[in-house]
């Protein structure tokens, strides 16, 4: 390589002139002097090689110091490939045109500089674009080929430089100084560019790419291949390395799987479950740490209504990445509506995995996401809808359990009931504020709305009155069904109720010495009445050792009702003087306290 | 002196106002409805049956089927998770009740008029 090394220089530029040009309508160096009769018309003709097939055009890599060794050493002789060059001109095909245009943005020696602005054509069209956008990348290039088709690709830094909608804004860089030369040059770049983009298979080209969609960043910015250097080399520092060294690396690690239609419909379902984690983690539905070690740290949160984005269309009359506006996110099919500015196309749901925001993504770390998921209901409490029912019923075939049918029917009773209660309830949120209305209008609430919120509130009350009875027949059953079960429930009133009566009965039995020596046989009666009192204060006691609930004012407001019921009439007067008023007392408190009242009963 | 006298009775007059009225005991659950309640008690009974006391329909016996067929700890979750939904309409209902009882739907005529 090194003995003609003038000589070789020469090749090397007409190596690295051969696809510039393409785009620039140049010519190679040592044309200098002739004419210029090729012009763009053979600019992005294909090299054969010596079989007369297409030559195949080696990617650049970054990561290979000596890509141009490489390909010079490769390639079949300059000189032959030179007089193709000049003498046959071929069709261009879609292809190569994609590819040549990557050549302006290779770097350039200032030799190339001195023949760009030589040999200056006049653009055959003007273009009235401004350069907005610009293609800065150096090296759009994949740095190695991992298993994966889109994995592969390391062009996941800009997908947003090309829209393809509006080509007519594609231009090439132009430096500050740039003159009106480079301009033109630039111009007429873009120009071949729209008229590229408009191929299909162009469009297909730039989406598989470059285009990235928020979701699946995180998941593709590694090549598989340097995580994989990563595992088995931890301390591998160095970045640039020969094209034989890397692949030695690569035989170190083993044998690659072959490329089959199997390897990427694996690869694509890997990529399926992969989304579904992260969607997962950005739902605050995640909550098993070790399912979702696989998701990189960094996760894009979901977008919100309103983001600017580049999504993906796929309908019948257009095709292709479009620019447009979010306006609303659709968690059971993970899909975003999406206005697409472009008039005439409307608003159509993109997928996520096809939807990428204009700005970069907002990301948030996965361990936070992990600790803020949602507590999840276990998967019984959920609202049991026929379907899981069946499910249910399917897969516990086996133990049919049998009930009594009146847990059943108190049951199914039960269920009514609180649908009856519910749209009630409803009912009279609505009435309260159109009353609410009427009071901030001062107007006059008439009688015709009294007496239905009357009826209203009646009817809650009779419903309640159901409903506590069949809650009463249900606790008891359940406490036969399941006795251990039924102590975990803390909110059934009676279970309350008779809780204290138990405990006051086992105070008394504690206590028997005592209260035999004391009682005589007949006087059954106050002992029970002791009894009763004892389980009383209990409920009280209750009431201030825990949070107060509706449940347990409903079991002191009961034995009271029961204590009261027991005594003779000239007692119950006494009763309610020393006892009931207090009672009432600490109710009141509790009810403002804790607005629990059930306003049904007295 | 009789100036002094009345200076000494100004700084002995307390502010405090005691206008406080004793607590009702009885406190009726929604102030103004008794009225209500017995007209309407009357004229409902002709009414016909809410759609909770009406007898069990098909739907209804499709019910007990599905849960008698239904193993021990699903159906104890079903009945917890309706417990749970009771709870919380009751929570509801309380809410709603009280709201109802401080914009005084049944009294405020009544108020306006002796006002």
């Amino acid at each position: 390589m090194d003995s003609d090394s003038s000589d070789m220089e020469m090749e090397d530029e007409c190596r690295q002139t051969k696809l510039c040009p393409a785009v620039l309508g140049l010519q190679p160096v040592n044309k200098r002097n002739t004419p210029k009769i090729i012009e763009s018309s053979n600019a992005g003709k294909d090299k054969l090689n010596r079989r007369g097939m297409p030559a195949r055009i080696r990617k650049k890599n970054k990561l290979f110091f000596d890509e141009e060794v490489f390909n010079t050493s490769k390639n079949p002789s300059v000189k032959q490939e030179r007089m193709m060059y000049v003498n046959s001109p071929k069709k261009q095909t879609p292809k190569k045109i994609v590819e040549s245009k990557l050549e302006p943005k290779t770097p350039k020696t200032p030799k190339q500089e001195k023949i760009v602005n030589q040999k200056l054509q006049t653009p055959k069209v003007s273009v009235k674009t401004t350069p907005t956008i610009k293609l800065k990348t150096p090296n759009v290039k994949t740095p190695i080929k991992s298993a994966s088709k889109k994995s592969t690709e390391n062009g996941v830094a800009k997908p947003k430089t090309i829209k393809l909608e509006t080509p007519k804004n594609i231009v090439s860089t132009s430096k500050p100084k740039s003159d009106s030369l480079e301009r033109k040059r630039c111009q007429n770049v873009g120009l071949r560019l729209r008229k590229i983009f408009q191929l299909p298979k162009a469009k297909n080209w730039i989406y598989y790419e470059w285009f990235y969609s928020n979701i699946d960043k995180p998941l593709l910015y590694e090549s598989d291949f340097m995580m994989c250097v990563q595992d088995f080399f931890p301390s591998f520092k160095i970045k640039t390395m020969t094209r034989t060294e890397w692949c030695m690396l690569r035989r170190m690690m083993g044998k690659p799987r072959r490329c089959s239609q199997n390897f990427f419909d694996e690869e694509i379902r890997e990529l399926d479950r992969r989304r579904r984690k992260i969607r997962l983690l950005q739902q605050r539905k995640a909550r098993d740490e070790l399912l979702f070690k696989d998701i990189p740290d960094e996760i894009p949160l979901q977008l919100t209504v309103g983001t600017k984005v580049t999504a993906m269309l796929r309908n019948n009359t257009e095709d292709g990445l479009f620019n447009g506006t979010i306006e609303a996110l659709d968690v059971s099919n993970n899909t975003y509506r999406i206005n697409f500015d472009k008039p005439g196309l409307g608003t159509h749901s993109v997928l996520d995995y096809e939807v990428c925001s204009n700005q970069p993504p907002e990301t948030i770390s996965k361990n936070v996401l992990l600790q803020m998921c949602r507590p999840r209901i276990p998967y019984h409490n959920r609202s049991i809808s026929p379907e899981t029912k069946v499910d249910l019923l399917k897969t516990d075939q086996n133990t049919i359990a049998q009930y009594s049918m009146k847990l059943l029917e108190s049951t199914v009773k039960f269920r009514k009931i609180l649908t009856a209660k519910k749209q009630y309830v409803q009912t009279l949120r609505n009435m309260n504020s159109e009353a609410e209305r009427m009071v901030l209008y001062n107007e006059d609430i008439t009688p015709e709305f009294q007496s239905r919120y009357a009826k209203i509130v009646l009817d809650l009350d009779n419903l309640n009155l159901h409903l506590t009875s069949v809650m009463c027949v249900l606790s008891e059953e359940i406490k036969v069904l399941a006795p251990e079960e039924a102590e975990t429930w803390p909110l059934i009133t009676d279970y309350l109720q008779n809780q204290s009566f138990d405990e006051a009965e086992q105070m008394i039995e504690h206590n028997k010495e005592v209260t035999d020596s004391r009682f005589m046989s007949d006087d059954q009666p106050m002992l029970a009445l002791i009894k009763d009192l004892l389980a009383l204060m209990l409920q009280v006691k209750t009431l201030t050792e825990n949070e107060p609930t509706a449940y347990e004012l409903d079991a002191l407001k009961r034995t009271m009702v029961e204590i009261k019921l027991k005594l003779s009439q000239s007692n119950q007067k006494s009763f309610e003087n020393c006892v009931e008023i207090h009672m009432q007392q600490i109710q009141s408190s509790l009810d403002t306290f804790h607005t629990l009242s059930s306003s049904n009963r007295k | 002196m009789p100036e002094l006298d009345q200076q000494k009775q100004q700084c002995l007059v307390a502010m405090e106002t005691l206008d406080r009225s004793s607590p009702e005991l009885w406190p009726e659950p929604m102030p103004g409805m008794s009225g209500f309640a017995q007209h309407i008690r009357a004229s409902s009974a002709t009414d016909k049956q809410p759609s909770w006391k009406q007898p069990p329909d098909a739907h209804d016996m499709l019910l007990v089927q599905r849960y008698s067929q239904m193993p021990l700890p699903p159906l104890l979750d079903e009945l917890k998770s309706l417990y749970d939904f009771a709870y919380n309409l009751g929570l509801e209902e309380s809410k709603e009740m009280t709201r109802g009882k401080y914009l005084n739907i049944f009294t405020r005529n009544t108020n306006k008029s002796s006002d």
